[in-house]
């Protein structure tokens, strides 16, 4: 009897807890279908008419299409190279492990904690050329995560057996035929997990866009957000709109790779 | 076998020259920076040594850089014990055996992916004191006395910010706990209960020493966003009203949008420091940890 009151109490507890994080952004998604008007006052009260050609309208003024495209080309980038530096990088480091490989993953972890120099960088930027190109993202964040994703790769790769490598090189593989064509598709878990962790931080990022790229045809999605926000504070059903468009992407790989984002969570806990 | 062959060194060259270009030798030049006189108007490497000039002026300006520094550290104290503890007692709930533990995680988790700009600028409105969400519910509950000028007046700004970051980070500091609460075998709760241990006992004796590795990882992650926290303040706040929420990361934009680039790098140096003291302190406790176990 005690055990199904505290149940009770505890499903309670927990539905008030949902409601508070779902409310503000049941708020935003409605407010998008509504008119100028009825977002004056912003509530979860459902629009009398849902105004789907909000979206359409954004969708030309905010500049959308030319953002995400931008967003796309700097994240997908940075994640691909992310991921082939972190996996090789991980591979030698874990397997030769040498006194001066770990001192190199001491190194790399330096980088998970300090905050990163973004004035030297952009007078880096700046000699080699390159300051304010959107591509001058790339190479950024890939130096920015690749100590957190080698720490993923190297986790996992401690749980594959090295008999396998010395097999595989009986076979005559060696170096980056190992690595290519028996390595690296073991490693297919944490490559997912890493590689939509980061997707994900780097599309909504806007440290880096607002210190880098100064021009607005190179501007990513949260920046343009906020541009967008500038101009059309008055008409809030746009700006929702807008956020939702912009939020979507994220959602999406969310809902569809959930198992694989949790997975790199539960990685470094149990690990410890 | 020869090692050498099987695992080439060449694989480590192109990432570490892009680390160390992108990442250590702009941090190595930013000490560097602090010390000159760098700013718009220098051009192209003709910097000048000014000492310690730029170390001496966040300390006495008129601006107050120094309450920057302090606010950092608040912030990085304060926004992780609020997440933490309700983290933690809503992932033992989630364990206790309720029904849809995966969906409730699934909402609780959906805020740590949206975009920062998003949700400052959400809340933003929310938290606005005459047309806000906010005021308005407190209102429609009865609970007018309740209001307040959420983010202009002074003494509540920060537990703005602090509320609008649990209501961001509370799921993924959850989602840690849970992964580490799978572990626990349940035999160890059966025996604690058939020794007569209530559910307090039971937390405390079993659920936090065996915990202690994902309250580490909660705490290496919490401690070094807590220190390096920007976008959140940016969005919400700028710094306002006056400079009240202004944090390191804020100043130094701020110094830098006004050409000042040597107060910003000596302001950025200041966190290096921190966060490098804390990071040795938290690797220090962790490998003494590991030693006990």
């Amino acid at each position: 009897m005690k055990k199904k009151r505290q149940t009770i109490f505890t499903g309670i507890g927990l539905w008030l807890f949902s409601i508070v994080f779902l409310y503000p952004i049941a708020m935003v998604v409605i407010t998008s279908f509504k008119t100028k008007a009825e977002a004056n006052i912003l509530s979860v009260r459902l629009p009398e008419t849902w105004h789907f050609e909000n979206y359409a309208q954004v969708w030309e003024k905010g500049k959308i299409l030319q953002s995400a495209i931008n967003s796309l080309q700097i994240s997908v980038g940075s994640v691909i190279l992310i991921l082939c530096m972190a996996s090789s990088l991980s591979f030698i480091l874990v397997r030769r492990n040498t006194k001066g490989c770990r001192m190199i993953s001491r190194i790399l972890t330096f980088g998970i904690i300090a905050p990163m120099a973004i004035l030297p960088t952009v007078e880096l930027l700046k000699r080699m050329g390159i300051y304010g190109k959107k591509l001058s993202l790339i190479p950024l964040y890939a130096a920015l995560y690749l100590p957190f994703s080698s720490m993923l790769y190297s986790s996992f790769l401690k749980g594959i057996p090295r008999e396998l490598d010395e097999a595989a090189a009986m076979d005559g593989a060696k170096g980056m035929g190992l690595f290519v064509r028996v390595i690296f598709p073991l490693l297919k878990p944490i490559t997912a997990t890493t590689g939509i962790l980061t997707f994900m931080w780097i599309w909504n990022d806007f440290q880096y866009p607002l210190y880098l790229l100064n021009s607005s045809a190179n501007w990513t999605l949260p920046l343009s957000v906020y541009n967008f926000y500038g101009q059309f504070s008055r008409s809030w059903n746009l700006v929702c709109a807008d956020m939702v468009l912009v939020s979507l992407p994220v959602v999406i790989l969310y809902f569809c790779a959930q198992k694989y984002v949790i997975a790199g969570m539960t990685a470094g806990a149990v690990k410890g | 076998m020869n090692k050498k062959k099987i695992y080439p060194w060449w694989f480590l060259v192109i990432p570490l020259v892009l680390y160390v270009c992108f990442f250590l030798f702009p941090s190595l030049l930013g000490v560097f920076y602090s010390f000159t006189d760098w700013n718009s108007r220098t051009m192209g490497g003709k910097v000048s040594f000014v000492g310690l000039k730029n170390y001496i002026e966040i300390f006495t300006s008129n601006t107050d850089y120094a309450s920057g520094i302090f606010n950092t550290l608040k912030f990085t104290v304060i926004s992780n014990i609020l997440k933490l503890i309700p983290a933690l007692l809503l992932a033992i709930m989630l364990q206790e055996g309720i029904r849809g533990k995966n969906i409730y995680r699934t909402i609780l988790y959906l805020p740590s992916i949206l975009p920062f700009m998003i949700i400052g600028l959400t809340f933003r409105s929310i938290l606005n004191y005459n047309n806000g969400m906010l005021n308005a519910v407190l209102d429609a509950l009865h609970l007018g006395f309740l209001k307040q000028k959420w983010l202009s007046d002074l003494n509540v700004v920060w537990k703005s910010i602090y509320g609008v970051d649990a209501w961001r980070g509370i799921g993924y500091v959850m989602t840690i706990f849970l992964a580490g609460l799978n572990t626990i075998p349940q035999t160890y709760y059966e025996a604690a209960k058939i020794d007569g241990a209530g559910f307090w006992q039971r937390v405390r004796h079993i659920t936090l020493p065996m915990l202690s590795g994902s309250i580490m990882i909660n705490l290496v992650f919490g401690l070094t966003y807590g220190l390096k926290v920007f976008d959140i303040v940016y969005v919400l706040t700028n710094g306002g009203p006056g400079h009240a929420t202004e944090v390191i990361t804020t100043y130094s934009y701020q110094l830098y949008s006004s050409g000042q680039y040597g107060l910003s790098t000596a302001l950025n140096t200041i966190l290096l420091i921190i966060t490098a003291i804390v990071g040795v302190l938290v690797v220090k406790v962790m490998s003494r940890q590991e030693v006990q176990q």
